[in-house]
């Protein structure tokens, strides 16, 4: 048969964009020059100044509006001859379901958050539909096809956690400046933004370092640990509505009297290594009028400021937080923390370096801060630019019918010693394991079913863990809903513990989420507070485990035909090393070093994934081609 | 009509004018919000940098194009774009920033205009002149940029465009792109990195030859009698020189020299961690104290970077006695050209190290677990002593100065400083002429066929190709595969024919010939590339347009280092690979 050229592959492709951000700015243009005329591009995300050194196609004037809408609009002005839809939307939500994705022959992921990437993920599973995910940090950036049942999907390999801190640690014993600054940020939940119970801000007293001496005892906790947690909650933001957010009382309470409070705990400043807070004095939080920081933009930003500073900002900052806060449109609204808000931004700095003077922790500029409070991933336009090019060339090669020939390419900062700047692998195959992609996938949930309750196994296993949507829980076997995704039918059994629906060691959880077409099985490893192999680590209520039974099982069944065809290169590679990963699938790897044009005899890994279990760390996910 | 506003007259050498560190005022709001993102990768320095450089296009094309963009993007100050074509429906296929409603306009025109939109704080300017043309009439105007970046430009163009060019210290990025493939070449006589950023730089800590004030502070310090708290927070620096002195007492003085020498000080260190019973084994500053032994306890020596750095000095000063102790006029008047402020700095750095035996400090600190009045106190001992250094290469800098007659503060003091501050790192970065570059020695020729005869496509083949096709189009007056004629079988064999005579030209002057593998391309090649027609496919010009820009941002900034080699992108295998 005569071969399609590209254009003519793309022109009659329909393809789904999800994000118009960096990288997805760059992946319109891509498209529409390469011929691709069916577009769809969905984006949550309003502009903002921060992007225009990279997004090109938003200006000034457009601060603010849609970047889905936008970009489209901007491209069409180029005179470009495309059928664009624009959705300024989350794709989280229903209407995007299975239907929307199956109406494309590929969905390109141009996102920024993990979440929408998971569901993304799910839904092309779902759908059937090739996919084609990337992402950028500074000079780095990566691109790979996935493939229902032929690659790996984006969460086969354990993904990176994002960093979190035992709420003690935050509450009670920070000790580095990070500490400081998620404390500050909770703070302003507390005060203005929609208050979560577990950011809590107040000295804890349910520290489990101040439970009885003997270590091998649990956190004290039980059904009710909510509504405590809720009291508290209320006493903070009430305490300041009381007060009108008295700028001068609110300093007195967090650095001076609740610093006292905390140094009664006498028992966790015994403990070696640590060292006390000194609650800030008088004479710093009252700081004279004189105190203001440097007012060049510059200086402001980039020094840092002294105690008395910080309170001159900190003052400054609640004045304005305050008036806006009552200036809400209703009681339900809140104000939510924007780094690129100036008095939301001071207000963080300053609290958070506040709290370091008070703890002996380093103190760090306004800058400084900024980047750790918003998790600034420094981003630029060459990189998005390399990326978008090579999301299209790997996109063309799937609707062309060439997918063996795909890569999964990896960006690096600076050339290899032996020349490259890019890195193409073979796609990794799909982890029989895999949580989300094996036939039937199921996870172990090691928690104590007397403490955890069924609202926390939705909120925080279920939707923030496992990225589900809008799950239902059903008991296996005995046909009780224990969640439900219609609204109102199950919020009676939120706060329950699980063990009061008899949910004990080895019970079966059926999740489903209908939205994603997800069906996973938890089965519950109940975790023994007496016995130290089996306790729960200080601080952590849950954890997700594989089973290992059943992996060995799935590993064994795992097709062997999917694999790629074997290298034909006679050359010896150095592969023994990385073949010793616990499924014992060493030829299935061997499968994957393709044959290129190499200039050197090493594989590298490039990174150990840990499946869900953390046990096959060995197992490599990437072999590089070189 | 094209404009051209470029004062020719500012041909200074880019070296001085480089604006890094000139002059630290910050810049204003607006800026720091839109280029918040980026100035955490490069700072308000290299931003500063980017906003005063003048870049030259030549060759509005896809390649082109996107390259230019993303130097828009994040502000570079201005730029220009020369090319002499109109635009074609076939630009409209490869370049995203000319318009189909402007077929037959200036492709620089439409380029220019559709480029200034993106970024209202970029200068942006075209020409429609020929290149060749005006190479002739104003050579003075290329060298005006501090960086050219010539994309699809024919050979012959490029031998004369680049000889100016490297003589005037003006770098140069050359890019060719045909269907699929593109390579990339940087020509630059000198250029010098002023910040590498490396991944893990060691410790600049000077324990072979203590400061004194650190000695005091050390000697200060007592273990033994600190209770668990303070032990536990004492900085490895300071563990680590107790127990360096301690070793140092027993082997007459020396320091440690090797691999040995270095675990026996980490064993002494462990030897003074406290026991589990006191402190549950919780000493973290401890066992960074005994990790550090291999990176902050290796002998120092001059890094071979910096030592390149001291020769170029060398070599300029002798030149520079030597026209002068000769009486000819002309050559005094040579002898007149001053050195750039680069050249004054590294001499002064070569004096430094002379009478000093180290380079100047640093003056920052590695992390460590340490209570913060211990920690800050260690920091201003060592910013301290980096000051003090940064005062004394300055005076010694002001002596060079004045030597050779120029005035004492020629180098501004926020250059001194970063230049001090990198001192372990600099490099100078430089590449043969394009000339040389694009005719490889025989040897290389000979070995880059011997290596390819089995191994099929290669990154050498395909810049082989590349360079016959340009033959090919000095002959036909057009490319490969560039016709209506569906049947370019015809062109391929010419294109073979003429890539048999240039690997026969390259290795002319090679005895045996013979030894050389075949010197016929592979067929798919030639039709490969004959089939591309040069056409540019878009997503690789994308993808090198973000490449070149970032090894650009290099060159304008100083920072990083840039790539040197000949490269060629192949979409298809996903390689980025050195053609030699």
């Amino acid at each position: 048969a005569m071969r399609r050229s590209p254009r003519e592959v793309a022109s009659g492709s329909r393809v789904l964009v999800v994000g118009a951000g960096g990288i997805g700015c760059e992946l319109l243009k891509n498209l529409v020059v390469s011929g691709f005329r069916r577009i769809s591009i969905i984006d949550l995300d309003t502009i903002d100044v921060s992007n225009l050194n990279r997004q090109f196609l938003f200006r000034k004037e457009h601060v603010g509006q849609s970047k889905a809408l936008v970009a489209k609009q901007s491209v069409l002005k180029y005179g470009r001859d495309a059928d664009i839809t624009a959705y300024h939307d989350s794709v989280l939500e229903e209407k995007y379901g299975v239907d929307f994705f199956s109406g494309f022959d590929i969905v390109l992921i141009a996102l920024d958050n993990r979440a929408a990437r998971n569901h993304v993920n799910r839904l092309c599973l779902a759908a059937n539909v090739p996919l084609v995910e990337s992402g950028s940090a500074g000079y780095l950036g990566q691109v790979t096809v996935i493939r229902k049942g032929v690659t790996a999907c984006y969460e086969c390999k354990e993904q990176q956690k994002q960093k979190s801190y035992p709420a003690c640690t935050i509450r009670n014993t920070p000790s580095e400046p990070i500490h400081c600054v998620v404390w500050a940020k909770y703070l302003f939940s507390q005060l203005f933004g929609e208050a979560d119970p577990d950011q809590d801000v107040a000295p804890d007293t349910e520290d489990p370092e101040l439970s009885s001496s003997s270590s091998t005892t649990p956190a004290v906790a039980n059904g009710s640990q909510a509504n405590e947690q809720q009291s508290q909650k209320q006493t903070t933001r009430s305490w300041a509505e009381a007060t009108g957010y008295d700028p001068s009382r609110l300093l007195k309470k967090l650095f001076a009297d609740d610093i006292r409070y905390l140094l009664t705990m006498s028992v966790l400043w015994q403990r070696p290594g640590r060292r006390a807070p000194t609650p800030l004095t008088d004479e710093q939080l009252d700081g004279s009028g004189d105190a203001a920081p440097q007012s060049d933009g510059y200086q402001r930003d980039h020094a840092v400021w002294s105690a008395a500073q910080c309170c001159h900002v900190f003052r400054s900052a609640v004045d304005q937080l305050r008036r806006r806060y009552a200036e809400r449109s209703s009681a339900d609204d809140y104000l939510v923390f924007d780094k690129d808000d100036q008095a939301a931004m001071d207000f963080v700095a300053s609290a958070a370096n506040l709290r370091a003077y008070a703890f002996g922790i380093t103190a760090n500029s306004r800058f400084t801060v900024k980047a750790m409070a918003g998790n600034i991933i420094p981003a630029i336009a060459t990189t998005n630019a390399i990326i978008a090019g090579l999301i299209v060339l790997e996109a063309l090669k799937v609707l062309d019918g060439r997918p063996e020939q795909c890569r999964s390419v990896f960006l690096e900062k600076k050339l290899h010693p032996r020349g490259r700047i890019i890195i193409p692998c073979a796609l990794p195959q799909p982890n029989p394991k895999c949580y989300v992609c094996a036939p039937q996938p199921q996870v172990t949930l090691r928690c104590d079913p007397s403490i955890l309750t069924v609202g926390a196994l939705r909120d925080r296993v279920l939707k923030a863990e496992l990225a589900m949507v809008a799950p239902d829980v059903e008991i296996e076997g005995r046909g009780v809903i224990l969640v439900s995704s219609e609204a109102g039918e199950t919020e009676s059994n939120d706060p329950q513990p699980l063990a009061r629906f008899g949910i004990g060691n080895h019970a079966r959880l059926r999740c489903d989420d209908f939205l994603q077409r997800y069906n996973l099985l938890i089965i519950i490893a109940a975790a023994d507070p007496a016995d130290a192999e089996q306790r729960l680590p200080d601080g952590v209520d849950f954890q997700i485990v594989g089973d290992l039974q059943s992996v060995q099982a799935t590993a064994e069944a795992a097709p062997a035909a999917a694999a790629p065809p074997p290298a034909t290169s006679g050359r010896k590679r150095r592969s023994e090393a990385v073949e010793s990963g616990p499924l014992g699938s060493g030829e299935a790897k061997k499968a994957r070093l393709l044959d290129e044009a190499d200039d050197d005899d090493e594989l590298e890994i490039v990174a150990a994934p840990k499946s869900v279990d953390g046990a096959s760390s060995q197992e490599p996910d990437i072999v590089l081609l070189d | 009509m094209s404009s051209t506003n470029n004062n020719n007259n500012n041909n200074k050498s880019n070296i001085n004018s480089h604006p890094v560190g000139r002059s630290r005022s910050q810049l204003p709001t607006p800026k720091a919000k839109k280029y918040d993102r980026q100035l955490r990768l490069w700072g308000d320095h290299g931003q500063q940098a980017i906003e005063q450089a003048r870049v030259l296009l030549i060759g509005a094309n896809a390649v082109g194009t996107e390259t230019l963009k993303n130097m828009v993007l994040p502000g570079v100050g201005s730029f220009t774009i020369m090319d002499h074509r109109r635009v074609t429906e076939e630009d409209c296929g490869s370049n995203f920033f000319v318009e189909l409603a402007r077929i037959g306009e200036p492709r620089a025109k439409v380029c220019a205009e559709l480029l200034r939109e993106l970024n209202e704080d970029v200068i942006g300017d075209f020409l429609e002149d020929r290149l060749d043309v005006l190479l002739q009439r104003d050579p003075g105007f290329f060298t005006g940029f501090s960086l050219v970046i010539a994309s699809g430009v024919r050979h012959s163009d490029l031998l004369v465009l680049s000889d100016l060019l490297y003589d005037r210290d003006v770098p140069l990025i050359v890019c060719q792109q045909h269907g699929m493939l593109a390579t990339c070449q940087l020509v630059a006589r000198e250029h010098f990195v002023w910040e590498a950023h490396p991944d893990n730089p060691l410790p600049d800590l000077r324990l072979e030859n203590p400061l004194p004030e650190f000695v005091a502070f050390c000697d200060a310090q007592d273990l033994s009698a600190m209770d668990s708290q303070r032990h536990s927070h004492t900085p490895w620096l300071v563990i680590l020189y107790k127990f360096l002195s301690k070793w140092r007492q027993a082997n007459a003085g020396k320091f440690p020299s090797n691999y040995a020498e270095r675990q026996a000080v980490r064993q002494l260190i462990r030897s003074g961690e406290r026991g589990e019973s006191d402190l549950h084994g919780d000493e973290e500053n401890w066992r960074q104290a005994q990790s550090a032994v291999t990176t902050a306890l290796l002998p120092s020596k001059l890094p071979s970077n910096v030592n390149e750095l001291f020769k170029l000095a060398d070599q300029f000063w002798l030149r520079r006695q030597q026209l002068s102790d000769s009486s000819a006029p002309s050559e005094d008047r040579q002898a007149a050209v001053p050195p750039s402020n680069w050249l004054l700095l590294c001499r002064t750095l070569a004096e430094f190290y002379r009478q000093r035996g180290c380079l100047p400090l640093c003056g920052t600190l590695p992390d460590m677990v340490s209570d913060s009045d211990r920690y800050v106190a260690l920091l201003n001992i060592y910013r301290r002593a980096a000051d003090a250094d940064l005062v004394e290469f300055s005076r010694l800098l002001r002596v060079v100065c004045l030597d050779i007659g120029l005035s004492a503060d020629s180098v501004p003091a926020s250059q001194i400083a970063l230049f001090c501050k990198n001192a372990r790192h600099l490099r100078l970065v430089k590449t043969a002429s394009y000339r040389e570059l694009s005719r490889p020695l025989p040897q290389t020729v000979a070995r880059c066929l011997e290596e390819t005869a089995e191994a099929g496509p290669s990154p050498f083949w395909w810049y082989l190709l590349f360079h016959a096709c340009d033959r090919f189009h000095t002959e036909f007056g057009r490319f490969p595969g560039d016709t209506d004629d569906v049947n370019f079988l015809a062109d391929a064999g010419q294109l073979k024919l003429k890539c048999q005579q240039l690997a026969q030209d390259w290795l002319a002057s090679l005895a045996t010939t013979s030894a050389a593998g075949p010197t016929s391309a592979p067929e798919d090649l030639l039709h490969e590339l004959c089939r591309f027609g040069r056409a540019e496919v878009h997503s690789v010009a994308a993808w090198m347009g973000g490449v070149l820009s970032q090894e650009g941002i290099k060159l304008i900034t100083g920072q990083f280092v840039p790539e040197t080699r000949t490269m060629l992108y192949d979409a298809v295998s996903q390689t980025f690979l050195p053609v030699f």
